[in-house]
């Protein structure tokens, strides 16, 4: 029954999050022959569908609904007066925050899984060829990196009670967390750059030259920011328990 | 009374927005020192303090904050209400619906002309306590652009917001329709357009700015802004219209 109500809060945005992501592929794929032909620099396919999708519009939307689906819980429920109805059912708070944060976060890993389907075909249909491999390395780096920016706002969305405060907040959030690492002492540990692993910018896995993943992707690294996620959905958790409502 | 009502449905996300704004402006200015040399090398445009300026403030992330908050400024209206319950209180105001959306339309016009206007006054200021030169002469220009550019970001929720009952379903639509938006005039055949609401605002599009130094060109066309300020306008009355036949 949990896991059926956050489905059903959840799931027009995450449909219309998979479909716009669906979407972007395909008109960036079918879109590639007039965009490379005015680009400033001769570049290949695999170079556009890198610098488009995984660099660009494609990761915008990714790591935006990833934030967009943080947000909501308990206290927005509270907000809007129906909390009562989801106190009353009888399971701990706990479960109704981990369950809400489990259907999340396979939103999440479905948009995120969206260009493993979508661009190889799309790129046949284009005439083009673009290796699975690279979406599944992809998505991986994606689900890891999206469960960072998820479990972040979804635990500034169970501290603040405002709607839309925990999404205003969590992007300059990003940004500042974004800024400190270009501070020197912490321009060397690359691993820290969430937004440099998701899409694999000057990183030792990545190729530049041919933008493709080459090396294997950082498994330790992608299972720390899963940990740090769960820690920040744990928090949230425990941040319900007392509250007197 | 409106006004009231739509300023206490409005006010958190404004004030945060006012705040994160000025806050951006205080840390990119008043840290310049320790970040210049990270924005210099990452971005080859930048080489002195006006190009970084632009680049992290009114031609970057904090236009971006700018763009998102006006999204989230839009949400809000009678479908809301709708969710909450409180719809019937709304409407038994003795208003026509007319009056109550334009009233919300008004407000968030100048809360956008608001945040539009922190960044030129607190940089300029900021700038002159860190022994840096940058005139209000050369901020105050941007205020009509961001705006005008903030206003038409805005009317993009503001629409969505009245054709979707779910405040997040109306907030995920917005966003996708914005960045299909933002992608979509990037398209070698509309380029002469400049249809870019981004690059509008930041003076890039069409040629406020002199792209190699970011200085101020002779030429202020008020068309572009005539122009996105109709299309807000036309998202906003289309928005009212909707809402007046709706069978709430």
């Amino acid at each position: 029954m949990l896991w059926y109500k956050s489905w059903r809060e959840t799931r027009t945005v995450i449909l219309v999050g998979m479909a716009a992501m669906a979407i972007a592929c395909v008109l960036i794929v079918l879109n590639q022959q007039t965009m490379r032909d005015h680009a400033d620099t001769p570049m290949t396919y695999i170079a556009y569908i890198w610098k488009a999708v995984y660099n660009s519009v494609g990761r915008d939307i990714f790591v935006i609904l990833s934030i967009i689906l943080g947000s909501g819980g308990l206290l927005q429920e509270r907000a809007h007066g129906t909390s009562g109805f989801t106190l009353a059912l009888p399971v701990s708070r706990g479960s109704i925050v981990l369950t809400r944060a489990i259907i999340g976060y396979f939103g999440v890993l479905a948009i995120a899984a969206m260009p493993i389907a979508v661009l190889p075909i799309a790129s046949r249909y284009a005439g083009q060829y673009y290796p699975i491999a690279q979406t599944l390395g992809f998505a991986a780096l994606w689900a890891a990196g999206g469960a960072v920016f998820y479990g972040f706002t979804f635990l500034l969305s169970h501290h603040l009670e405002g709607e839309y405060t925990s999404i205003l907040l969590a992007v300059p959030s990003l940004m500042l967390y974004g800024v400190i690492l270009q501070f020197p002492w912490l321009a060397g540990l690359r691993m820290l750059n969430i937004f440099d692993i998701i899409n694999g910018e000057d990183m030792s896995f990545f190729n530049e030259a041919e933008h493709l993943l080459i090396a294997p992707l950082p498994w330790l690294t992608l299972a720390v920011m899963l940990a740090v996620s769960f820690t920040f959905v744990i928090f949230a958790a425990r941040r319900m328990q007392p509250r007197d409502f | 009374m409106l006004w009231y009502k739509a300023w206490r449905e409005s006010r958190v996300r404004f004030l945060l927005s006012a705040a994160l704004i000025a806050a951006m402006c205080l840390v990119y200015t008043l840290f310049q020192a320790r970040l210049y040399p990270g924005v210099a090398h990452e971005t080859p445009r930048v080489h002195n303090y006006t190009q970084y300026i632009h680049w992290t403030i009114f031609g970057g992330a904090t236009r971006g904050i700018l763009q998102l908050s006006c999204l989230l400024l839009g949400l809000g209206g009678l479908q809301r209400d709708r969710k909450q319950n409180s719809l019937g209180f709304t409407l038994a105001l003795p208003v026509s619906r007319f009056s109550l959306i334009a009233s919300r339309a008004a407000l968030g016009l100048v809360q956008v002309l608001a945040l539009a206007a922190i960044p030129s006054f607190i940089v300029t200021a900021a700038s002159h306590l860190i022994g840096q030169q940058l005139p209000l002469a050369y901020t105050l220009p941007f205020i009509p652009l961001w705006a005008v550019g903030g206003i038409f970001t805005f009317a993009v929720s503001f629409l969505c917001s009245v054709l979707f009952s779910s405040e997040y379903v109306s907030l995920v639509v917005a966003y996708v329709a914005y960045m299909f938006y933002l992608a979509g005039v990037r398209h070698p055949m509309l380029g002469q357009y400049h249809l870019h609401v981004a690059d509008f605002m930041s003076g890039l599009a069409p040629h406020y700015l002199d792209r190699s130094t970011m200085l101020w060109s002779n030429t202020y066309a008020l068309i572009p802004i005539a122009g996105f300020f109709a299309a807000a306008l036309t998202m906003m009355t289309i928005g009212a219209l909707v809402t007046a036949s709706q069978d709430l």
